[in-house]
């Protein structure tokens, strides 16, 4: 009996392992995606309860696929964490004007991510 | 036909000519040859090598991974089999979990910097800062900033006077991931004419400790050099320092270097007040440089102070197209018909 | 016989010419040697530094300057989103993107305007430089959290649509690309870092342009590098290697740096205004734009350094049909007799340090005299050979001599690559640009050569015709 269905989308394939891992660990059912382009087809046909998105990433940028996540109505309101290296105020303005919701800057907390995550879900779920 | 040698050509230059254009011709050809040779045996040797780095990082990363992803008690044992590797595959786990730490920050970071200096990582670092080579110096100094442990500050603090440019600048940064506030004169010192290290590496450092020395800000905003009055007044502004904010509008505004009076323009935008205006207004003369009169007034722009908007009044029909457009933009209130040009 | 005269004709023209034909050719290939040499040098000292760059760091940090990417657009309706959004997704703590629309007729504007929710701002737009074409609007996204500019004007061409951008631009450095350049995620860093470096000094920068041809492009980003389809394409791609990685590395190392390709070079925005921005009329924009900065300088005594970064940020379509790089090729040239022309009070002078004592007189001899030289060798040899004037093997291993030169230094090039960047992944790829270096001494130099030397003649027919319309106004007028 899985938490949920999440997807990480992240380009560097260590975080990438290690984010689906703490996940899997903590109940999740977790699909993985080390590029903006993969990520967003698995994300459009997946029905996923939640994304983790890594901002910067070659190819099709996170912010990028959060937009384009926004625009389908499958994904209109899916809950999205967001993944950013900056720590400047206008990056994370911009993925909320995109309909973030939340985001972590790295470095994260393994542990602090896992929190925030079950904690969306449950907000999205009530 | 007769002709073709007829001209005085002598037969030993002929010969000779000849001679030269094929030894170049045979040195040129083997030359090519050993470049080419070379280009492939960089190429199989990177191949190899990356090869093997991923086999043994293959072994490594799901341990780290363990602890990384470890809840309390699952911690310890996760370390433990961490510190457990063996001595062949140790230099990978060392390089995959420094470039972890990149990315990771928590107690699961912590437990694995201790896991580190008991494989002597830190203890390797500090050694290898008396190294001939100045890439492993430079290398060990990226190492104890990363493992960010204060035992370390006395070797960076000394490499800061490094013969080599490089770990100078990589010594200043690691002493910014050490983050004491301690250090700003140490820092700023470290801008002295000929070190050479960047100013934006000396500053991104003081900025790391959050906090700062007031007083060794105030020193360096009065320093004989201007990179140093330069750096402080940057610093000052980002940790919001506002005991030195009115040196800056005082003394920085009216620094004989163009650079420094910018950027104590730029400071004010933060540090300054209402108090802070007069200086504001005096720096947009029209005798002083154009970018400090455009600093100037982009400051005084964001101020909401009534003697702020008079000034920008007046500067609205300046010679300097970006002074207008600035005095302008920040000015709206008035009348626009006719008003923009 | 009656061929006599003109196998005479050649005779006397060997024997003249021969030994300076010699000493040129000899002088030329030991100067890109020397380059190389030069080159090696500062790659390996960029290597070594690259590894300590600290790129994170100032990544993240708010001490980093601030830089405005000028985007000057026409009739670019088909990539410019893509474009706008790549660059607005660089990795870098402050940077905005201002797009100038040069009076495109098609869709490039409302595009721009619908993706990204665009109002009018009625801002001004006087700027410290005069420029020639009309400003419609200028527009801003209603998100002021989109560090977007969009200044709509009426159609008058690239130099002077950059000038309008340098006006606007907001922040302390300045970098001009094109629509369909394809930058790295890191460019703006690994470019604005002499800037933060060495603040005071650093008036202009350059980075490596490479070819996008046959790479894989993926939302304004190379996501997978390798050799492009077309033979001609495939040659320039090792052009580009040799020219950027050994051209503009050595000089930079013998601080003599005088080109940097507009595609991607960055400049503090205040040396901008005071230069007075791009020459609208010149050819050769960029390249006078530099050497009008490197004047500036040497002219009022000011400690300066213009630095090439060994490292590719940019991508670009070159030309894959011999009549498009024609055309290229033939306006490069124009370009480069009109500024050398243009700053011929320079060469040789001391005044202007190495700059007009080496890199000057370089250009002139070995850039912009190369060609006739090579066309003349063509032209001459063959017919030497035909006549029985030459002695044939003198004339083969002469030939062989310049051109496996050639390819040594493009061996060269590419073993630095290789210890670099190595970017061409593949052994195919490897293999591919071998031949390619070897194809290119087989009637591609040949040709570029002549668009060369017809790319100057054009030049010079256009100045006497200038002249000319200018003499008959002055006598028709008094």
């Amino acid at each position: 009996m899985t938490l949920g269905k999440v997807l990480v989308v992240d380009d560097n394939h260590d975080i990438c392992d290690l984010l689906a891992l703490k996940l899997t660990n903590a109940g999740f059912d977790v699909t993985q995606a080390n590029d903006g382009i993969t990520g967003l087809e698995l994300g459009l046909n997946g029905s996923f309860d939640l994304v983790v998105l890594d901002v910067m990433m070659p190819g099709m940028s996170g912010i990028d696929v959060l937009r384009r996540l926004r625009d389908a109505e499958q994904t209109a309101t899916t809950p999205v964490l967001l993944l950013t290296a900056k720590t400047q105020e206008r990056d994370v303005e911009s993925g909320f004007g995109a309909g973030a919701g939340e985001y972590m800057t790295k470095p994260f907390s393994p542990r602090e991510l896992l929190v925030r995550v079950k904690a969306m879900l449950a907000r999205s779920q009530s | 036909m007769s002709r073709r040698c007829s001209h005085a050509v002598s037969p030993d230059v002929l010969t000779l000519s000849w001679s030269v254009l094929i030894g170049t011709l045979v040195v040129l050809a083997v030359c090519c040859t050993a470049l080419l040779v070379a280009t492939v045996a960089v190429r199989l040797s990177r191949a190899r090598r990356a090869r093997r780095h991923d086999e043994r990082t293959a072994q490594v990363k799901p341990l780290v991974l363990e602890v990384l992803t470890a809840e309390d008690e699952e911690v310890a044992p996760a370390c433990e089999a961490v510190a457990a590797l063996p001595d062949a595959l140790w230099p990978a786990a060392e390089t995959f979990v420094l470039a972890a730490f990149d990315s990771v920050r928590g107690e699961v970071r912590d437990a694995l910097v201790q896991v580190l200096i008991a494989r002597g990582t830190l203890d390797r670092a500090l050694a290898a800062t008396q190294s001939r080579s100045a890439v492993r110096r430079a290398r060990a100094a990226e190492v104890i900033g990363i493992v960010g442990h204060v035992s370390g500050r006395r070797a960076l603090v000394r490499l800061l006077s490094d013969p080599n440019i490089e770990v100078r600048t990589v010594a200043a940064r690691a002493l910014g991931q050490i983050g004491d506030p301690h250090l700003t004169s140490i820092l700023l010192d470290s801008l002295r004419p000929g070190s050479d290290v960047p100013p934006s590496v000396v500053g991104t450092a003081l900025l790391g400790s959050g906090e700062t020395d007031t007083a060794a800000l105030e020193a360096g905003l009065a320093a004989d050099d201007e990179v140093v009055r330069l750096t402080a007044i940057a610093v000052s502004a980002e940790l919001l320092v506002l005991a030195t904010a009115r040196a800056v509008a005082d003394r920085g505004l009216t620094d004989p270097s163009v650079t420094v009076r910018v950027q104590a323009a730029r400071a004010l935008a933060r540090l300054g007040g209402a108090w802070a205006v007069p200086a504001l207004a005096a720096a947009t003369v029209p005798t002083e440089a154009s970018v400090v009169r455009v600093a100037a007034t982009r400051t005084l722009g964001e101020m909401p102070f009534p003697p702020a908007r008079a000034h920008l009044a007046l500067l609205r029909d300046d010679d300097d197209p970006d002074v207008r457009r600035l005095a302008t933009a920040a000015t709206p209130s008035r009348e626009t018909a006719g008003g923009d040009r | 016989m009656t061929l006599d005269p003109v196998r005479d004709a050649l005779l006397t023209f060997f024997d003249v010419s021969g030994p300076w034909l010699l000493l040129y050719f000899f002088l030329i290939n030991t100067s890109y040697l020397v380059l190389i040499i030069l080159a090696s040098v500062n790659f390996g000292r960029h290597l070594r530094r690259t590894q300590f760059s600290g790129t994170t760091s100032a990544a993240r940090s708010p001490l980093t300057p601030g830089v405005s990417v000028l985007l000057p657009a026409y009739n670019e309706a088909n990539v410019i989103l893509d474009s706008v959004r790549s660059v607005l997704d660089l990795r870098y703590p402050d940077h905005e993107v201002v797009v100038i629309n040069d009076g495109s007729t098609d869709a490039t504007l409302e595009r721009l305007v619908e993706t990204f929710g665009l109002v009018r701002s009625g801002r001004d737009v006087a700027g410290r430089i005069e420029v020639r074409g009309a400003v419609r609007d200028v527009w801003v996204p209603a998100d002021e959290s989109i560090p977007l500019v969009v200044v709509d004007k009426e159609n008058s061409g690239r130099s002077d649509s950059l000038n309008m951008g340098i006006n606007v631009a907001s922040r302390d450095l300045v970098v001009m690309v094109d629509a369909d350049s394809v930058l790295d995620p890191d460019a703006l860093l690994v470019v604005s870092k002499p800037f933060a470096d060495d603040p005071q000094n650093v008036v202009a920068t350059g980075g490596v342009i490479r070819a996008a041809n046959g790479c894989r492009v993926v939302g304004g980003r190379v996501v997978d590098v390798r050799m492009p389809r077309s033979v001609v394409a495939r040659i320039q791609v090792v052009e580009y290697l040799r020219s950027f990685l050994l051209g503009r590395a050595g000089w930079s190392q013998a601080d003599a740096l005088i080109l940097i390709s507009g595609a991607f070079g960055m400049f503090r925005r205040d040396i901008l205004l005071e230069a007075g921005g791009l020459d609208a009329d010149s050819i050769g924009e960029d390249f006078e734009l530099v050497m009008r900065i490197h004047k500036m300088m040497k002219d009022s005594k000011r400690d300066y350094r213009v630095v090439f970064v060994a490292e590719p940020v940019s991508w670009t379509e070159v030309p894959d049909t011999l009549a498009v790089l024609g055309r290229q090729r033939r306006r490069w040239h124009r370009g480069l007799w009109e500024v050398l022309w243009g700053y011929r009070r320079m060469t040789f002078n001391p005044r202007y340090g190495r700059i007009g004592m080496v890199a000057l007189p370089y250009y002139w001899f070995f850039e912009l005299f190369a060609p006739l030289l090579e066309v003349v060798g063509v032209i001459v040899v063959p017919l030497g050979l035909l006549l029985g004037v030459v002695n044939v093997p003198f004339a083969v291993a002469f030939l062989l001599v310049a051109y496996v030169y050639a390819f040594f230094v493009t061996c060269a090039a590419l073993l630095v690559e290789e210890i670099s960047f190595h970017r061409y992944a593949r052994w195919r790829d490897l293999g591919a640009i071998v031949l390619a270096s070897v194809a290119e001494n087989i009637g591609y130099r040949q040709l570029t050569a002549l668009w060369r030397l017809q790319g100057w003649w054009a030049s010079l027919r256009k100045k006497k015709a200038v002249w000319g319309t200018m003499t008959r106004a002055g006598f028709g007028s008094s």
